[in-house]
């Protein structure tokens, strides 16, 4: 019989489940069943997850706070390795690190600092996500601030972002910039075959690149409530640029005639 | 060590996984080496009639795990290969049956046995499936190369991945070769690109497939089955073999081919 794939500990910053190896669904047995043998020690209490180099998408993670609230207890933290499981709680609403100062979670009944933490937090949401895989079927991507994918989007596979999205591969997937409202965000990609993009609220399912500039990189922006497609020629950039840049490009260029 | 476990699934269903097991199962049974096709679709046995043992059965997967039969007993040796046996699921029950932990002990088991553990895994991405892939050492993703079952071989392949699986290698099944030709159908090389694993083996669209399932003769059996030979090949890459990739058959009249011939189309 293996180690249990679900160990809860107490610590100065409270209660934390670590998760161990094994498929979600045992995993969501034991905690079941763990949590039910002292129901009323836990009932009212909160907890923070310790995942380690686990991937769980936002549904997973629900799935993990189900089986928790079913027995009255409250998740308020992931602590994970991977950026992606992070931005997932982070998308649910939930601290991604157990730090004290970040919340504590009662007040403190015995102050020393018990064990040193792990650097696995410091994540700060509005920063960028990188990922360096392929988005398979499924896969669902969500974060609040830029996202930049290392690999290709595949078709059943979304990648949404508060900010700019930046997919170093083929985008046949869906793609969501700017998912806050912000109009000027944009949707780069080497090669673009999306099922569907949007910006901010606009849907567009016919983006296609033009046959001129088929397999070149593409960039995906809002101009007149439109997302237009414009290709990423080397050294001019997009050809017709968002107007934001377009202005700030400008702005660079007089001040440097000026100088000559 | 012992030996290998190789899980075969595709995600979606319809595309060939049960005929994939069975055929792979006897070209390396042919290679002459011992080999067990497991069928993990607990409650949709099939796996039974395509190798032609639907009769033979008397204990199952179920009787094994939980205890009724010893391993040996469940073991239907095939009709043919005295080295290829088959470990039929229970038709009775459901995925719920057995669990990831038990089918792990029982490859373990199989493994001191045999040398290839062909685990036939059920469609979808629920219990049944996670189950057939958990003890996997290696996996093969089979599909056919259309939008849907390509988009299910993807997740699944996903799912592989975020288990630290494999390395998950990939058979087309049922390529319509004129069909390709016409653009009415997914290239290799659209599917290759897009799922981006390793091209283990091309199967061609072959009546005699049809035939054998039905007949329980697999058709990897039959020395004149261009679908056989496919599975054969495979069988011999699993070995390490280096087999070329055979050319797709073609309808096309002879004037149509000499000049195929004569100005090589891109591979």
């Amino acid at each position: 019989m293996p180690a249990s794939p679900v160990v809860i500990k107490g610590t100065s910053e409270g209660l934390i489940i670590e998760l161990g190896q094994g498929d979600l669904q045992t995993i969501l047995r034991e905690l079941d069943q763990k949590l039910g043998q002292s129901a009323r020690f836990f009932r009212g209490g909160r907890v923070a997850l310790r995942v380690g180099s686990r991937l769980l998408n936002r549904d997973e993670i629900e799935a993990l706070g189900n089986v928790l609230y079913k027995w009255e207890v409250t998740l308020w933290a992931v602590e994970a390795d991977l950026p992606e499981t992070r931005a997932a709680a982070d998308s649910l609403g939930l601290e991604t690190s157990i730090r004290p100062a970040s919340r504590s979670p009662a007040p403190s009944r015995e102050e020393p600092a018990a064990e040193e933490k792990e650097p696995a937090g410091g994540w700060v949401a509005s920063e960028g996500l990188l990922v360096r895989r392929t988005l398979r079927s499924g896969a669902s991507l969500v974060h609040r601030g830029h996202i930049v994918v290392v690999g290709d989007v595949n078709p059943g596979a979304e990648v949404i972002a508060g900010g700019d999205i930046v997919i170093w591969g083929t985008l046949r997937g869906m793609a969501h910039a700017g998912a806050g409202g912000d109009e000027g965000a944009v949707i780069c990609a080497l090669r673009f075959r999306p099922e569907q993009v949007r910006i901010a609220d606009v849907v567009s399912t016919h983006v296609q690149e033009p046959a001129v500039s088929a397999g070149m990189p593409h960039m995906a922006a809002l101009r007149d409530r439109q997302i237009v497609l414009e290709p990423w020629i080397e050294g001019i950039g997009a050809a017709g640029r968002h107007p934001k840049d377009v202005s700030r490009r400008w702005s660079g260029f007089w001040r440097w005639l000026r100088r000559h | 060590m012992g030996g290998r476990i190789i899980t075969i699934t595709s995600g979606k269903g319809g595309v060939g996984k049960t005929t994939t097991t069975a055929n792979i199962g006897v070209g390396l049974a042919l290679l002459g080496k011992s080999v067990v096709c497991v069928d993990t679709d607990i409650g949709l046995r099939n796996l039974d009639l395509v190798m032609g043992l639907d009769n033979r059965i008397v204990y199952d997967l179920v009787d094994v795990v939980e205890g009724r039969c010893r391993l040996k007993q469940a073991l239907v040796r095939d009709r043919h290969l005295s080295e290829l046996y088959l470990l039929p699921a229970a038709q009775t029950r459901d995925k719920t049956a057995v669990s990831a932990a038990q089918m792990q002990a029982l490859c373990d088991e199989l493994r001191k046995e045999f040398d290839f553990i062909l685990l036939d895994s059920p469609a979808g991405i629920e219990t049944g499936f996670h189950n057939a892939l958990a003890p996997a050492d290696e996996v093969i993703i089979v599909t056919t190369p259309d939008v849907s079952a390509v988009r299910d071989a993807d997740r699944a392949i996903g799912f592989v991945e975020a288990q630290e699986k494999g390395p998950a290698r990939l058979i087309i099944n049922r390529i319509k070769s004129d069909l390709v030709r016409k653009g009415e159908m997914l290239t290799i090389e659209d599917v290759v690109e897009l799922l981006a694993i390793e091209l283990i083996g091309i199967v061609p669209e072959d009546e005699t497939i049809i035939m054998s399932t039905n007949r329980g003769t697999p058709a990897a059996m039959d020395r004149k089955s261009l679908a056989g030979q496919a599975f054969r090949n495979i069988a011999k890459r699993l070995t390490g073999q280096e087999v070329p990739f055979m050319p797709l058959p073609s309808n096309d009249g002879w004037l149509k081919r000499l000049t195929r011939f004569v100005r090589p189309a891109s591979s």
